[in-house]
């Protein structure tokens, strides 16, 4: 038995910051086996699979691989050993051609150092061939479609003569044509021997293609099953687990009083089809689903930052069109990035700059001359309000924590007295403690009449968090339930409907 | 060594003005007539033309563009101004065109490039050439002098009292204004908020697009106001002026501790910065250094400030 094991995890774990991601994970992969892995959001696959790859060092536990302990510091030594990734965004070249990046970094070459095109284009269409397809080896990668791109990585990968190939979310992005493609590329590969391990939300699509399952919840393990044993079902209680559901929250919603109606928007670009919902005072609505459902697109689409190519929104009565964010902002909306790190934060500035940034006219005095007084108060008001831990309001945000660096983004939007404030992951990367007081927050402002829509892939807080749930997938709103009769098997067989 | 490295952990400006008194100095000490009030108010006067334009290049670089017409805006300003007033019309009126026409290139240089979303290194290149055609063909490349009437030169290129040059009184006006737009109003924070975070300022309600444009528009100014100077402490202009004028500004701009990559940097740092560029060609002026050998030292002084400047920056990483 045990030499036809490639693969095995023994006891890995973990740990960024507060966040345990991985903890005490044992599990083996069989030579030659398409094996799934899968859980929700933040349940450690992809933590598992760069510790794996050489990107991310694992704290405890040791890998074994074909028997012997494996020592990978980086994605070069992990493919030496016949380990290769297929990344979600596919890192190719695209201004290079297919052959080139198949090549790339073991260029075929002539003693004088010059490279072999001819016979690099000729070993490209054999590869190709191998997986059953065929290609124009000399295309630039930029303009193929996602299938060919991720078929050239395969081939890169093939080229590197991969044992064990993991693959990303590999469908996400496919037509379901290509997706059976990929499936027989896979099975193919599979039967000359190579190992393939595959994450992916898409539960149907793993009952079709895997021979064994895994299944991670909050960074444990929580069993490998033979495919064929399992149900969709089965998985998705496993993925979710028996926790108790959260009490429900007493409901605040003024169910007579609709503040946000939105009706057939639509955003071709970003895949939003037909969304109708309604928003009542007070209310917390959550948005969950699974990542690319739609959820943040939906969000910034609201917050003007898209323009929807149909469809109406309507706020207290009124239908608004929302060309940009400040008009957004003008009509009472306020949107908490999920992505503080790229889209929230001003590293270089202070706390009462970022705290400011949104209603920055309204601190001045004669004209525009930077108002002190008003700053002062704004920013006084914002750091008592909120709870955060900073030495001062001129502290550069940099050096505060990541749960006082989201409360300082929450206050920028606080300060705007916002009728609506839609919140995108407004726990994500902060510590239990600011957690809770970050939920509190939210609760006293809609206890103070303004109503909230909240993002979270955290489905057990988004439960406890809101009056009403609408489930998201593939860009449109699958279902809705009450939170108090909500579960989470409910929920998330709607949100892994492909 | 280390604890030199140490010491000049400060903010970079900090940095830049410990070894700008440093070069004062010694150059104060290798030289007789470094350090007397004539020589200090004509590095004033010298640096005070590129000095108008280095407080907006900072303000532009902060946002993360760039401006490399600026020295082209310069001549054809130069060349409008005295065609006209050559042509009768009164100085105040042609100047005040001039101004205009500044604001114009640089409403040109912003809006192609922030609307046609295209890399402002680009566009400024572009138009540098396109200013400095327009330049030439107005002129037929042929200088112009300019008597100009007493009250006019009187505030634009004179001597006045203290003999200070008038000049440097308008660098160090522009300098104060330039100050009090970054850093005390809520266009300064504008600036500072999309050269610190495009997006997040966009998401935060700031209109970029007119930031970024306005800037432009700006510096625009600021080159059309320094010409109109230079015309009258010269009494004349040249098509072919203020060539290289935009890599000074952006020398004096980065040793004054700005981040080319957006963000970071003050009008102080900026002051300090010109006044470093001047003092050193200068000093090497007096010190009696063959003009060839100039442009390689302060090549290498650029380099070398603006390493020093980034030591703190660069041992957080």
């Amino acid at each position: 038995m045990a030499e036809n094991i490639l693969i095995s995890y023994q006891s890995i774990s973990k740990r960024f910051g507060g966040v345990q991601a991985l903890d005490d994970v044992s599990f083996s992969i069989r030579k030659g086996e398409i094996h799934g892995l899968i859980g929700e959001n933040g349940a450690g696959k992809s933590t598992l699979i760069k510790i794996t790859g050489g990107i991310y060092r694992r704290d405890q536990g040791q890998i074994l691989w074909d028997g012997r302990p494996l020592e990978v510091n980086s994605p070069l030594e992990a493919e030496r050993h016949g380990i290769s990734i297929v990344h979600q965004e596919i890192p190719l070249c695209g201004n290079l051609t297919v052959a080139q990046n198949v090549f790339l970094g073991r260029l075929i070459t002539n003693r004088f150092g010059q490279p072999k095109w001819d016979e690099m284009e000729e070993r490209t269409v054999e590869l190709f061939r191998q997986i059953g397809q065929s290609i124009d080896p000399r295309a630039r990668v930029g303009e193929l479609s996602v299938a060919l791109k991720q078929l050239t990585a395969i081939v890169q990968a093939l080229n590197g003569t991969a044992k064990f190939l993991i693959m990303d979310e590999p469908t996400s992005a496919l037509t379901p044509g290509e997706v059976e493609t990929l499936f027989e590329v896979l099975r193919r590969l599979k039967n000359e021997g190579t190992t393939i391990m595959i994450v992916s939300h898409i539960l149907s699509e793993m009952m079709e293609i895997t021979d064994r399952v895994t299944v991670l919840r909050n960074g444990r393990h929580v069993g490998t099953l033979d495919t064929k044993d399992a149900t969709i079902e089965g998985l998705v209680h496993m993925m979710v687990g028996d926790v108790p559901l959260p009490t429900p929250k007493e409901s605040t919603a003024v169910r007579g009083e609709v503040v946000l109606k939105v009706r057939g928007l639509s955003q071709n670009r970003l895949r939003l089809k037909d969304i109708n919902f309604d928003l009542y005072r007070q209310e917390i609505l959550g948005l969950a689903g699974i990542q690319g459902a739609g959820r943040t697109e939906l969000a910034t689409t609201l917050f003007g930052v898209h323009q929807p190519d149909s469809g109406t929104i309507e706020l207290e009565g009124r239908e608004i069109k929302i060309k940009n964010p400040r008009q957004a902002i003008e009509h009472g909306i306020g949107y908490l990035t999920e992505d503080r790190r790229n889209l929230g934060v001003f590293w270089d500035m202070s706390v009462w700059q970022n705290a400011g940034a949104a209603i920055i006219d309204e601190l001045t005095s004669y004209g525009n001359v930077l108002d002190n007084k008003r700053i002062e108060e704004m920013a006084a008001k914002s750091i008592s309000d909120l709870q955060i831990k900073t030495s001062g309001l001129s502290q550069t945000i940099r050096y505060l924590s990541g749960g006082n660096q989201q409360k300082v983004l929450l206050a920028r939007w606080l300060n705007v007295k916002p009728k609506i404030l839609i919140l995108d992951e407004p726990t994500r990367g902060v510590d239990v403690g600011a957690k809770a007081e970050i939920r509190k927050v939210i609760q006293e402002l809609v206890d103070q009449g303004i109503s909230v829509i909240v993002i979270s892939s955290d489905l057990e807080e988004l439960l406890a968090m809101s009056d009403r749930v609408l489930v998201m997938a593939n860009g449109s709103i699958k279902g809705e339930f009450l939170a108090r009769e909500a579960t989470f098997d409910k929920i998330m067989a709607l949100a892994v409907q492909k | 060594m280390k604890n030199l490295l140490g010491a000049l952990k400060f903010r970079r400006e900090v940095g830049v003005l410990v070894v700008f008194v440093l070069l004062c100095v010694f150059f104060s000490l290798v030289t007789n007539t470094f350090l007397t009030v004539p020589n200090i108010l004509n590095i004033l006067r010298q640096v005070s033309i590129s000095g108008l334009i280095v407080m907006f290049m900072t303000m532009i670089i902060i946002s993360t563009d760039i401006d490399l017409s600026v020295g082209s805006i310069f001549a054809a300003v130069g060349m409008i101004v005295a065609i006209l007033f050559q042509n009768g019309m009164n100085i105040w009126l042609a100047s005040l065109v001039g101004l205009l026409a500044g604001a114009g290139f640089g409403l040109i240089n912003g809006v192609v490039t922030v609307k046609g979303a295209l890399p402002p290194f680009i566009v400024t290149l572009g138009t540098q050439m396109i200013y400095r055609g327009f330049a030439l063909v107005i002129s037929g490349g042929a200088p112009a002098s300019v008597r100009l009437p007493d009250a006019f030169y009187n505030v634009t290129g004179a001597r006045t009292f203290l003999n200070l040059p008038v000049p440097a009184l308008w660098f160090l006006a522009v300098t104060f204004i330039a100050g009090f737009i970054l850093h005390k109003t809520s266009y300064g924070f504008k600036v500072y908020a999309t050269g610190g975070n495009e997006e997040a300022a966009r998401l935060s309600g700031i209109h970029t697009d007119r930031i970024r444009i306005t800037n432009f528009v700006l510096i625009g100014v600021a080159s059309a106001l320094a010409s109109i100077i230079q015309m009258a402490y010269l009494r004349g202009v040249t098509p072919t002026a203020g060539q290289g004028m935009e890599l000074t500004a952006i020398a004096s701009t980065v040793i004054g501790g700005t981040s080319m990559f957006g963000g970071v940097g003050t009008i102080g740092g900026a002051f300090i910065g010109t006044l470093f560029m001047g003092v050193v060609r200068n000093g090497l002026v007096l010190m009696g250094t063959s003009a060839y050998l100039i442009d390689l030292i302060i090549g290498i002084v650029l380099i070398t400030a603006v390493f020093l400047s980034t030591l703190s920056t660069r041992e957080k990483r």
